[in-house]
């Protein structure tokens, strides 16, 4: 229990190997991991668990393996191998494969990965929500001109749905990161998905699901969901919405509620170079005797990244502004 | 010259005005695989010889046993009156119990009231359970910890000592659904419920401004994996909720409907609408008669909704004459509830069912 005021750096550090600990004892032989001790593989699971062992060469190797292989036709991932169409899991296991491979060679080099990731980012275009039948989306050109399309248009959970923010979230992280790819379309994309976060941003601040207004009622933010979308939005920094959901999202530091919502807050404040000390102290309290978080193996694998992102801000995996300059030095 | 340039212009300016016309008919019908239209309009239903079959034969038998406040032992208040009911067998079964945790907002009656859930548990022992797990995938929010938290179901979990499994994130079985509403070949669906030997729905009854109002039956839109179907849960708004409500229904056949509707909400739920007491705990075997008896509670006509229109054909009674009321006439205790604003004279609000939440 860490009880006094200031957190010490070793509660951090000793949290943190447990945590990963934990992980390793539950990444099944192909590669997977599940959401639950002793469950069906998750790739959501094993996109996270993956990145909090991303250091460790031999699981990182056994995860984007797996991911290569149970990638479906269309480049997309089902929430488990044959679990029927591709989902709103493509998003976490795209960030995942292309995060490895930027931090191993070997990964980068692999025939399969590199397949898997083209294909993967080929689908993140078609998956995106399409609200206008071609007819209309020309008929609107030419009535309207070229803004008329320039709505925001972000990616739902399962095909043919609407879009939703956590989906638009985690495909925003996958496009991001480690950089956005050089292509014209996916920056115009990006703006699109950027642009419907935006605009969907609650009334005063945050976001919720992704409904902040519904039947002239406006509807109030979640604390795990504000959390996501900033990681996501990391590059409007400066917008508005922007920075009140940043407000929004300090004013809970005080706020011990569960160990997703706590782990996802220190990763999106640090991310934002604000302090998390709070968060932090919360989320090493709610730590079970064997490492876990909660009961779910993604909520362990967020607070594995928001630990090492909280010993090293360098360790930050969903840190833009690292990436950013890393790519800067690399340039030089 | 000038007046070539007029022609010209004016041929663009109508070209323009009659593309925009069309853009605008096009958009207004053209939201891939997103638009719905008026989900409870009387339209006709087509239901297959396939789909009748399912339907409950013979009379239905639903409770209304007077509880009046939180405060009390639920179970103890209610012990009393189980003896005239119909009951299922649960001896040696696994039974699983399924509240509502939906979403949380403070000082809105969302979600199952715990005691409620802790009087269930209690009835599920009382008929012989052999185990019983609470099991809930909340629609909203992927933070079940904190849900398990604030709205103090964790607690009660706790207190009985009885498991709870997150439903969203739970391992999943492929059901086949080629004969569902949905058009949906198959659902996945989770295990916990799967391999239950009875499901039990411990829904809080609530107003519902896409269909009217939520009760044992839309409540098993909670079962659905969030690991699969996101959270919300929108594939199930978009092939229309009555028909997702059936399929559901009918893929997970619940034993036993067990309603908290001892706080109930009106106005603008299942969310953002106000506590109203009512002051009793409804239950049966047939999901249909209970939900169309709380329809009448509500003074409501179940006929008016489409799901329950549905549920009478496919799932259970609906009509007064085929339900055995225990307890007090559904006339001397039924109460106006203040419908949402989607109830009104404007329903063209029901069209954006698709792309809300809950």
């Amino acid at each position: 229990m860490v009880s006094d005021s200031k957190l010490k750096a070793q509660d951090s550090s000793r949290a943190l190997t447990k945590a990963l600990d934990f992980l390793c004892l539950h990444q099944d032989a192909t590669g997977w991991f599940p959401y639950k001790v002793a469950g069906q593989p998750s790739m959501e699971a094993t996109a996270w668990s993956a990145l909090a062992l991303r250091h460790n060469l031999d699981v990182a190797k056994g995860t984007a393996q797996f991911l290569a292989t149970n990638q479906n036709k269309d480049g997309g991932w089902s929430t488990e191998p044959a679990a029927g169409r591709s989902d709103w899991n493509s998003g976490p296991s795209m960030l995942c494969l292309r995060l490895l491979a930027a931090e191993h060679q070997e990964i980068a080099k692999n025939k399969d990965v590199r397949k898997a990731l083209k294909l993967g980012l080929a689908r993140l275009l078609d998956s995106r929500v399409e609200f206008y039948q071609p007819i209309a989306r020309l008929l609107l050109l030419i009535s309207q001109g070229p803004k008329a399309l320039a709505y925001g248009r972000g990616w739902p959970w399962d095909p043919d749905c609407y879009h939703w923010v956590e989906p638009t979230a985690y495909n925003l992280l996958a496009l991001k990161f480690p950089d956005l790819p050089k292509d014209e379309l996916y920056v115009r994309i990006v703006g699109f998905a950027n642009q419907f976060l935006l605009e969907h941003a609650c009334k005063d601040g945050g976001w919720n699901h992704g409904n902040n207004i519904t039947l002239e009622q406006y509807l109030p933010p979640y604390r795990l969901t504000t959390a996501e979308a900033l990681l996501a939005l990391q590059d409007q920094s400066e917008n508005p919405a922007v920075q009140s959901a940043l407000k929004y999202l300090k004013s809970l530091s005080d706020q011990d509620t569960s160990s997703l919502s706590l782990a996802v807050s220190a990763l999106a404040l640090i991310a934002y170079q604000q302090p998390a000390h709070q968060e932090i102290k919360y989320l090493i309290n709610r730590q079970k005797p064997d490492g876990s978080f909660a009961t779910s193996i993604v909520a362990t694998a967020l607070a594995a990244l928001a630990l090492q992102a909280y010993k090293d801000s360098s360790m930050h995996v969903l840190n833009l502004k690292k990436f950013s300059e890393e790519g800067a030095h690399e340039q030089q | 010259m000038s007046s070539n340039s007029d022609d010209e212009l004016n041929r663009r300016d109508f070209l323009k005005v009659a593309a925009g016309t069309a853009a605008a008919a096009a958009v207004a019908t053209s939201i891939e695989g997103c638009s719905q239209s008026d989900p409870n309009l009387p339209s006709p239903l087509h239901i297959t010889d396939e789909q009748r079959s399912w339907r409950k034969k013979g009379r239905s038998q639903v409770g209304i046993l007077a509880c009046q406040s939180y405060e009390e032992d639920v179970f103890e208040t209610i012990k009393p009156q189980l003896s005239s009911l119909h009951l299922p067998d649960f001896k040696n079964k696994s039974v699983v119990l399924k509240p509502n945790m939906v979403e949380y907002r403070e000082g809105k009656p969302v979600t199952t009231n715990p005691a409620v859930l802790i009087a269930a548990i209690k009835l599920a022992w009382h008929l012989g359970a052999k185990a019983v797990t609470v099991a809930e995938g909340p629609g909203h929010m992927r933070d079940t910890e904190y849900l398990l938290d604030v709205t103090g179901l964790g607690k009660a979990c706790k207190e009985m000592d009885v498991p709870f499994v997150d439903l969203n994130l739970d391992d999943i079985v492929e059901f086949d659904n080629k004969n569902g509403f949905t058009k949906l070949d198959q659902f996945f669906l989770p295990k916990t419920i799967a391999e239950a030997d009875a499901v039990v729905s411990v829904p809080k009854l609530k107003t519902h401004h896409w269909v009217g109002l939520t009760c044992s039956m839309k409540n098993l839109f909670g079962t659905v994996p969030g690991r699969k179907y996101g959270w919300p849960k929108n594939l199930l708004h978009v092939r229309g909720i009555p028909n997702s409500i059936i399929d559901l229904q009918h893929l997970i056949k619940p034993a036993f409907g067990f309603v908290d509707a001892i706080v109930t909400m009106e106005g603008d739920g299942p969310i953002n609408g106000d506590a109203k007491h009512l002051g009793y705990i409804v239950l049966g075997q047939d999901l249909a008669a209970i939900d169309a008896t709380c329809a009448r509670i509500m003074k409501l006509k179940p006929t008016d909704y489409k799901y329950l229109r549905m549920a009478g054909e496919v799932v259970g009674n609906i009509e007064e004459s085929e339900i055995d009321v225990i307890g007090p006439t559904v006339a001397t205790i039924a109460q106006t509830y203040a419908m949402p604003i989607t109830f009104g004279s404007n329903k063209e609000l029901l069209k954006d069912a698709g792309s809300q939440g809950s």
